[in-house]
């Protein structure tokens, strides 16, 4: 199949704005009376301490020139330079050193005005994005590419801004942080979980660094426990359809009712929970075990038929993780037990490494046919890669390292790192 | 006085620090004062820059403490001073990489313009000063590019590497723009791995001169294994066979071409 043909359109137009001559900063063409001086409303929307500012130059005098365009009445139109025109009026002074312009398009001042702020290094990002929305607004995406030198995906990302939250261009504009990036990613994370969005805003604001990726894997975990949450609903909406027996139903009303009775209250109901609890643990129970048949005295026919309480399945889950844990331990033992047996057998080399392999094919396979083909490339992979760099023994180790209060004095649910993926 | 030169574009792999290296042993081999800097935190451009320091000083020796490139960002601290560039041998000095450059974007925005003035310091004990960057956007790019007087941009024939250039076009222009840094000159896009039997790579630069003209270096680096393989000494100097050959006379010929472009005697 053939490549497509480069696209050089967009290198060729930044090309000729960068290799065009650089020009030299005018000096000022004259000192213009201040009243001659239109201002119109530019993008930039705060004056910060324009007093301080005109203070200085009572003493100091306007170093820079403005940009004026000179019109057709003799005044002059502001195009760069409002808090230096603005501070001097505040002064008291008369005149104002200016460079003067004639015949300029209105895409040419907004050139102008861009490159002139850029310099001043005044904008915030705030202001900066505002300047760019307006632009496009007003010249579309490509004429603002040209006015601010800046490619395509720049300008987007700029525009994006405008449809975030107001307490994320908050950020922004308090110059809490200028990064675009982390912004659209607090923006996610505020729409979905406010409460985590405002933990992050608090450390910002107490110049915390929050950096990118931590954003991300919070985003992510968060999407990931929304995922969860709805995997639940669904599940509990099967169960609620599963066909009833007319005794279960019964039972399920009585469940309903006392259910809605005590909507509000903490899960624990004393005797019935720890019941709940010790079948849980006889059981190992899942909700998809509906049609488990212990009999309990129609204990167990009762908690079925109830909502399968989240924390059991919780806590269903944890053992079943500590159990991975221990066929793990056991595993070890056995295979140094084997290794013992083919020793004293005196088997051969071959014979030898066919046990150990069959035998960590009969451990591995059935967990890699229930991980699924592509992860169990990616386990494959990351396992060898692993490998190169700890031994088996340290990397168990690192997985359940040692710990009080466990029967096995080791951790035994291992923990996932902060940010960890596969 | 030290010129600077950098080596860019917002794309990795396209073969920046390949070149950087390659300039630094030609102007070595000129005789020149070099000054290598690597402000990017995969610390390849050091570690070859510190071959040099081991084949002058012995494979065992430790370098001694020196100024690093994370160290450009900090504050001109006027008691205590920066420290010095390591002392390769040679007339190489070396300002090295650190993992702490990945830290650089947290700083503020007025940190870029501060290696520029902490390099001042060298500018008499060095003729010229090379920069390896890293493929990213950023802080410690523009800091490149104020400290800059020109900037090389090798690129290969792909769309990716050419967006990447874009970008890096669009930074340049801010640089210049913003009053940051208004001299800094860009020398034009340096083909590289360019495969002479791919007829979309022989097109691709083709329709690369049309569109940039002087733009585009008129030396080309071609696909060729020897250069892959000589990452600790000049090309040149690996053993003979027509590939490295063929490698080692386009390496020196883009290393002229760019001194030329930069307005120098070759």
């Amino acid at each position: 199949m053939a490549t497509k043909k480069l696209q050089l359109g967009g290198l060729k137009r930044m090309a000729d704005v960068v290799n065009a001559p650089v020009g030299q900063l005018r000096e000022k063409d004259a000192d213009i009376s201040l009243d001659l001086i239109d201002i119109q409303r530019q993008v930039r929307l705060k004056m910060k301490y324009l007093k301080e500012f005109a203070e200085h130059l009572k003493v100091q005098g306007v170093k820079s020139a403005v940009i004026l365009l000179a019109l057709p009445n003799g005044r002059y139109r502001l195009i760069a330079g409002e808090r230096r025109v603005r501070a001097s009026i505040m002064a008291g002074l008369t005149t104002i050193p200016a460079r003067i312009e004639r015949d300029l398009t209105e895409r040419e001042i907004r050139a102008i005005q861009v490159a002139e702020n850029n310099q001043r290094e005044d904008l915030t990002a705030y202001e900066q994005a505002m300047g760019v929305i307006e632009d496009v607004n007003k010249y579309g995406v490509k004429e603002a590419m040209v006015i601010w030198s800046r490619s395509e995906s720049w300008i987007s990302k700029r525009v994006s801004v405008e449809k975030y939250d107001t307490r994320i261009t908050k950020l922004m504009d308090d110059e809490v942080t200028d990064d675009l990036e982390l912004l659209q990613t607090l923006n996610h994370i505020l729409a979905l979980k406010p409460d985590d969005f405002f933990a992050l805003e608090t450390r910002l604001r107490s110049e915390q660094p929050v950096t990118r990726d931590e954003a991300r894997a919070k985003l992510a975990g968060i999407k990931a426990w929304m995922q969860e949450q709805e995997q639940l609903e669904h599940r509990k909406k099967q169960l609620a359809a599963a066909p009833a027996t007319p005794q279960r139903q019964v039972k399920e009303d009585a469940g309903r009712e006392s259910k809605t009775a005590d909507h509000g209250a903490p899960p624990a109901k004393t005797g019935e929970s720890a019941q709940r609890q010790a079948t849980a643990v006889a059981t190992a129970a899942a909700p998809s075990a509906v049609v488990d048949v212990i009999a309990q005295d129609g204990l167990a026919e009762e908690r079925t038929d109830a909502e399968p309480d989240a924390e059991e399945l919780r806590q269903a889950f944890q053992q079943r993780l500590q159990a991975i844990f221990r066929v793990g331990t056991a595993s070890r033992e056995l295979f140094e037990e084997i290794k013992t047996d083919l020793e004293s057998l005196g088997c051969t080399k071959d014979q030898t490494d066919w046990t150990i392999w069959s035998g960590f094919l009969s451990i591995a396979l059935p967990i890699l046919t229930a991980s699924g083909p592509a992860r169990t490339a990616t386990i494959m992979q990351r396992l060898q890669s692993e490998l190169k760099r700890n031994s088996a023994a340290q990397l168990w180790d690192n997985l359940h390292p040692e710990a009080s209060g466990t029967e096995s004095g080791r951790q035994e649910v291992a923990v996932m790192p902060q940010g960890w993926r596969l | 006085m030290m010129k600077t030169f950098c080596f860019a574009n917002q794309k990795g792999g396209v073969g920046k620090t390949t070149e950087a290296r390659s300039f630094v042993f030609d102007l070595l081999e000129r005789g020149a004062r070099v000054l290598a800097t690597d402000l990017d935190p995969q610390r390849n451009f050091t570690k070859t820059m510190l071959g040099i320091y081991h084949q002058n000083f012995g494979e065992d020796a430790e370098p001694p403490a020196s100024l690093t490139a994370d160290k450009l960002f900090a504050k001109a601290d006027k008691k205590r001073g920066l420290g010095a560039p390591l002392d390769c041998g040679g007339n190489l000095g070396l300002i090295a990489a650190t993992r702490d450059l990945v830290d650089v974007p947290e700083l503020p925005l007025e940190a870029i313009h501060r290696p520029r003035e902490n390099l001042a310091a060298f500018a008499s004990q060095y003729d010229f000063h090379v920069i390896d960057t890293p493929p990213t956007l950023g802080k410690t790019l523009y800091a490149a590019l104020i400290a800059s007087d020109f900037v090389v941009c090798p690129c290969t024939m792909d769309q990716d590497a050419i967006d990447g250039l874009e970008e890096l076009y669009g930074d340049i222009a801010r640089v210049q723009e913003a009053g940051w840094n208004p001299s800094l000159r860009n020398l034009g896009l340096l083909p590289n791995r360019v495969n002479t039997r791919r007829a979309y790579d022989m097109s691709s630069l083709n329709d690369l001169r049309e569109a940039l003209g002087e733009g585009v270096f008129t030396s080309v680096l071609y696909d060729r294994a020897a250069t892959s393989i000589a990452k600790d000494r000049p090309v040149w100097r690996v053993q003979s066979g027509e590939s490295q050959i063929l490698a080692a006379k386009e390496m020196r010929a883009s290393c002229a071409e760019i001194l030329k472009r930069a307005g120098m005697k070759v």
